[in-house]
């Protein structure tokens, strides 16, 4: 809408109120009443051309009062343009100053008019389109930081979760953004295990924390069950590949400490090579990328090989994400890996110091480019804590992961359900929601596998494992097995009751087995025990369990596991 | 040109699983290529006396055929099962 204020332009100049080429309405104003209707209502208006002469008062009067106070932004202001037969310099000066858009001094040609008013319109479109632009994008910025507010509540939730201090194990980061794609992982596992893990997830900032979320999840309850770092590894890549994007990995070095086993097992999927540190501070060992990251390679072609050395051995293993060696100074030069060697201490919390003082007087700066870590690992110190740990734990006191509460599970199945339904996975289940680690539970799961395949094939199917001896023996005996499972009746059955820290077993899991069948005889190995195909189960029966009773006529068979 | 295949074994290692174990070390047993078949048991997490039969089955299939085996990444329960049979006198675990 364009006001014109009477006298602004000759009356016969404007024809049926429209302003010829001029894209828009045009209102006339003949009243001091009409001016100040519109004052109040100038944001329906684009343009005023503002008669210098009108009213008496001068334009200088409504151009104050057209560009009004306050609260309305200049966005929506009308632009005033002041038609005058006064040429004098000093009053049009004072019009610009006090906020005229443009003067035009009598007589003037109306081609430049409109010109000018369609110059006027256009900026006053960019103004307000570059306004309109500023609050989508503060209203963008300030729901961007209420997203990035929550995202970190969750983020810190899940990384505090995985942080655990563990002796011998020193490290340090420092994210180049507001959230990191580098993570240092630790967890213990439930029987004196533990676990570090540096993974580095492709891109910077929050993109790649997300990626790390399911990684740090997957990790903790995985490390919690004490699953092997090699079941680790297979759980954490099925995931990334099933639930991130494709271009979307993440390189990972992973170190399982077994203190039962006195050894320490690394894995390295694209990140730099691992270095041995002797107690001098001399690199003596190196073990490269053997592998791809996690999230790319399917089940079939991913490989968990490990690398295994001593629990005991002296010094330490260094490791660190790439940002370090590649971090540039001022002059755009690398960090580079012979500068990281050069930071390298005799002790590894030292060298990890030293690496990061070394840094940052070579960056000259404590904002680095890229994700930074790294993380130095020392066996032996390990180790020694964990024996001084058990030293104070009484032998044969309960891990406080394993449930106290007595629970008694039974099962009958017959008939055909003998062969439809597997009373391990039953079990496995129970287990499962019970909380048991990974280890009793995958011990309990193997004398009940033992236990109940006994039963069926032999207790009820009567099946002889001397069978599998011959050529193409377990085919033989599938085959025969399928042939007497076809021919089961309700009055074949299978029982089998689990009791944990029963009166009958205090402290102990106790497994009975009982079967339909006229009794079996497991075997006792002979010589030739190792060759055999078959008559290992009884061998294996009574290593895991910590009593196996087989009673008359051998149908019946109770072991004792202790978790 | 002579090569080592693996095979990947699933998370439960027993009878239930001699038939695709069968199929797979049959496969590899009858190409003259493959000079070494290598069992990784990553992912398994239990084994019964089955298996270890099918082990030791397989390393006679192996030795009859001029083949080596051997077996990787067994970890906790399985390795404690496969040294309780002392399969390593048989088969090397790594």
């Amino acid at each position: 809408m364009c006001l014109l204020v009477k006298g602004a332009l000759e009356s016969d100049v404007v024809q049926d109120d429209r302003g010829g080429d001029l894209p828009l309405n045009i209102a006339i104003a003949s009243s001091k009443r009409d001016i100040g209707h519109w004052v109040a209502n100038r944001e329906e208006l684009d343009l005023v051309l503002l008669n210098d002469q009108f009213g008496g008062g001068g334009a200088l009067t409504f151009l104050g009062m057209f560009r009004g106070k306050g609260a309305m932004k200049k966005a929506y202001e009308p632009s005033v343009v002041i038609i005058s037969s006064n040429d004098d310099q000093s009053f049009i000066n004072r019009c610009f100053s006090e906020g005229a858009a443009d003067y035009l001094i009598k007589p003037f040609s109306i081609g430049l008019l409109v010109q000018k008013a369609k110059a006027l319109l256009r900026e006053r479109w960019l103004t307000r389109k570059i306004d309109a632009q500023n609050q989508r994008l503060q209203l963008l910025i300030a729901e961007s930081s209420r997203e990035e507010q929550l995202a970190r509540f969750t983020y810190d939730f899940l990384v505090s979760r995985v942080y655990k201090e563990l002796p011998g194990v020193y490290a340090a980061s420092s994210s180049s953004r507001a959230f990191s794609g580098d993570l240092i992982l630790r967890a213990k596992g439930p029987v004196g295990q533990a676990y570090v893990m540096l993974v580095d997830a492709t891109g910077h900032g929050l993109s790649a924390a997300i990626t790390l979320l399911p990684v740090a999840t997957t990790f903790t309850t995985m490390a919690a069950k004490g699953f092997s770092l090699q079941q680790i590894l297979f759980e954490l890549n099925k995931r990334l590949l099933r639930d991130t994007p494709p271009d979307r990995f993440v390189g990972a070095i992973a170190i399982e400490m077994d203190v039962n086993r006195s050894e320490v097992r690394l894995w390295n999927g694209g990140m730099p090579p691992l270095m041995k540190v002797s107690k001098t501070g001399v690199i003596e060992h190196q073990f490269p990328s053997r592998h791809m990251a996690l999230g790319i390679l399917d089940d079939r072609h991913f490989d968990v090989s490990v690398e295994t050395h001593a629990l005991t051995d002296e010094g330490y293993w260094f490791f660190y994400s790439d940002g370090l060696t590649e971090q540039p100074n001022a002059d755009g030069e690398p960090f580079s890996r012979d500068r990281l060697e050069s930071a390298l201490m005799p002790d590894p919390e030292d060298a990890v110091n030293n690496v990061f003082n070394a840094l940052f007087a070579f960056a000259g700066k404590e904002k680095f480019h890229d994700d930074i870590s790294c993380c130095s690992l020392a066996p032996k110190v390990f180790w020694e804590a964990s024996q001084q740990t058990v030293e104070r734990s009484p032998t044969g006191e309960w891990s406080p992961e394993i449930p106290r509460s007595p629970f008694v599970y039974n099962v009958v199945l017959s008939g055909p359900q003998l062969a439809k339904v597997s009373m391990p996975a039953l079990c496995s289940g129970v287990m499962q929601q019970l909380d048991l680690p990974n280890e009793p539970m995958a011990k309990v799961m193997t004398v009940v596998t033992e236990l109940v395949s006994n039963a069926i094939d032999h207790g009820v199917l009567r099946l002889d494992s001397s069978l599998k001896e011959q050529e193409s023996g377990f085919l033989a005996y599938a085959e025969e097995r399928e042939s007497r499972v076809r021919e089961l009746t309700e009055k074949d059955r299978v029982s089998l009751k689990m009791a944990w820290n029963s009166p009958e077993a205090p402290g102990l899991l106790l497994i009975q087995v009982i079967d339909s069948g006229t009794g079996f005889d497991m075997g006792e190995e002979g010589d030739d025990a190792l060759t055999r195909v078959s008559g290992r189960g009884l061998q294996l029966l009574r290593r895991l369990c910590a009593s196996l009773e087989i009673r008359s006529p051998g149908n019946n068979i109770i072991a004792c596991v202790s978790l | 040109m002579s090569t080592d295949e693996t095979i990947r074994l699933d998370e439960r290692f027993d009878f239930s699983y001699h038939r695709t174990f069968h199929e797979s070390c049959k496969v590899l047993l009858e190409r003259p290529s493959v000079k070494k078949i290598t069992l990784d048991l990553a992912k398994t997490r239990y084994m019964d006396s089955s298996a270890l039969g099918m082990l030791v089955q397989l390393k006679k299939k192996c030795d009859e055929a001029g083949k080596g085996v051997a077996i990787v990444n067994a970890t906790g329960q399985v390795r404690e099962t496969l040294e309780i049979a002392n399969i390593q006198k048989l088969i090397p675990l790594a």
